[in-house]
């Protein structure tokens, strides 16, 4: 399958076309995959208790608070009312990475990882919030971008 | 995290006893001697009798196995980095087993022994957690050039 790039004064926003030369199952299935992970929108609640439809791709990441699960995006922090492991399972498109029992961030909103001489590891994410995780979760990062 | 803790606890007791006593029928068996007795006399010396002394003693090195799977707690505490999470590993299970094997052994008559044991054991954590962070350092530095190409797209 060739997977193209086509830019064009001609379009006004980002289009995606499937083509082939006849409608089957697969192309139905890749039609329906690439709607679920564009379009997929996840309830949630401002800090303010107004209800807001977040999209799962701008958000830097999901953690653990109180009891409840936080999303947090660069404009601010939402409550959601899935689970940790329930978003790993909806949001599985997404480039999400654990890095804790407690966090899930977004790879796509990472700046970078560092080090300190006691050992501490910090994930620095691009709105400047930083987190930390474990030497395991390093490797394990490691695989999941393909490094060996 | 109380739960896991108190579970893996009791699952590491458990084991902790039994892969003793399945060491001690090893070797029963393999040296043919009935009865085989890992104790030092001065510690039996201490109960009323050889089962009592024998079952404290297998007892004993669960609570070993229990402190040793229990106390992996502190490696959920990310934010204070490994150095420090493996010496408090270290202080917290040492907490444990050297009391436990002064008395099991009578390392105390020994003081040679006990000190270059526990002097094995800080240097061993001390080696571990120097490879560790080259180790880390590197895998960092690794996946820093990957996320630097991919926020540069």
């Amino acid at each position: 399958m060739q997977v193209k790039m086509l830019i064009d004064k001609k379009y006004k926003s980002m289009e995606i076309h499937v083509c082939n030369d006849e409608k089957n199952a697969s192309v139905i299935q890749m039609v329906k995959d690439i709607e679920g992970f564009v379009n997929i929108r996840l309830p949630g609640t401002d800090e303010r208790g107004e209800k807001v439809m977040l999209n799962p791709q701008e958000i830097i990441r999901f953690y653990a608070q109180n009891q409840k699960v936080m999303a947090q995006d660069t404009k601010g922090v939402y409550s959601v009312q899935k689970k940790l492991y329930e978003l790993e399972e909806i949001l599985d498109t997404m480039d999400l990475f654990r890095i804790s029992k407690s966090e899930i961030i977004n790879l796509r909103k990472v700046r970078s990882l560092d080090i300190n001489m006691t050992g501490t590891i910090k994930v620095i994410l691009i709105d400047g919030t930083e987190t930390y995780t474990s030497r395991r979760n390093v490797t394990r990062l490691k695989k999941k971008l393909g490094l060996k | 995290m109380i739960k896991r803790c108190a579970t893996s606890f009791a699952i590491s007791a458990i084991c902790g006893l039994m892969a003793n006593m399945l060491i001690e029928i090893i070797v029963r068996t393999v040296t043919g001697i009935d009865n085989f007795n890992p104790i030092p006399p001065e510690y039996m010396g201490m109960f009323a009798s050889e089962r009592i002394a024998v079952e404290v003693h297998i007892l004993l090195y669960g609570v070993i196995g229990a402190a040793f799977a229990g106390m992996t707690f502190i490696y959920e505490y990310h934010e204070i980095g490994f150095f420090l999470q493996n010496l408090i590993y270290l202080c917290l299970t040492g907490a444990v087993w050297i009391p436990i094997l002064t008395l099991l052994w009578q390392l105390q008559r020994y003081p040679y022994a006990l000190a270059g044991t526990l002097l094995g054991y800080a240097v061993s954590y001390l080696i571990i957690s120097v490879i560790e962070y080259h180790t880390t350092k590197r895998d960092i530095a690794e996946i820093n050039v990957i996320l630097a190409e991919n926020n540069s797209r």
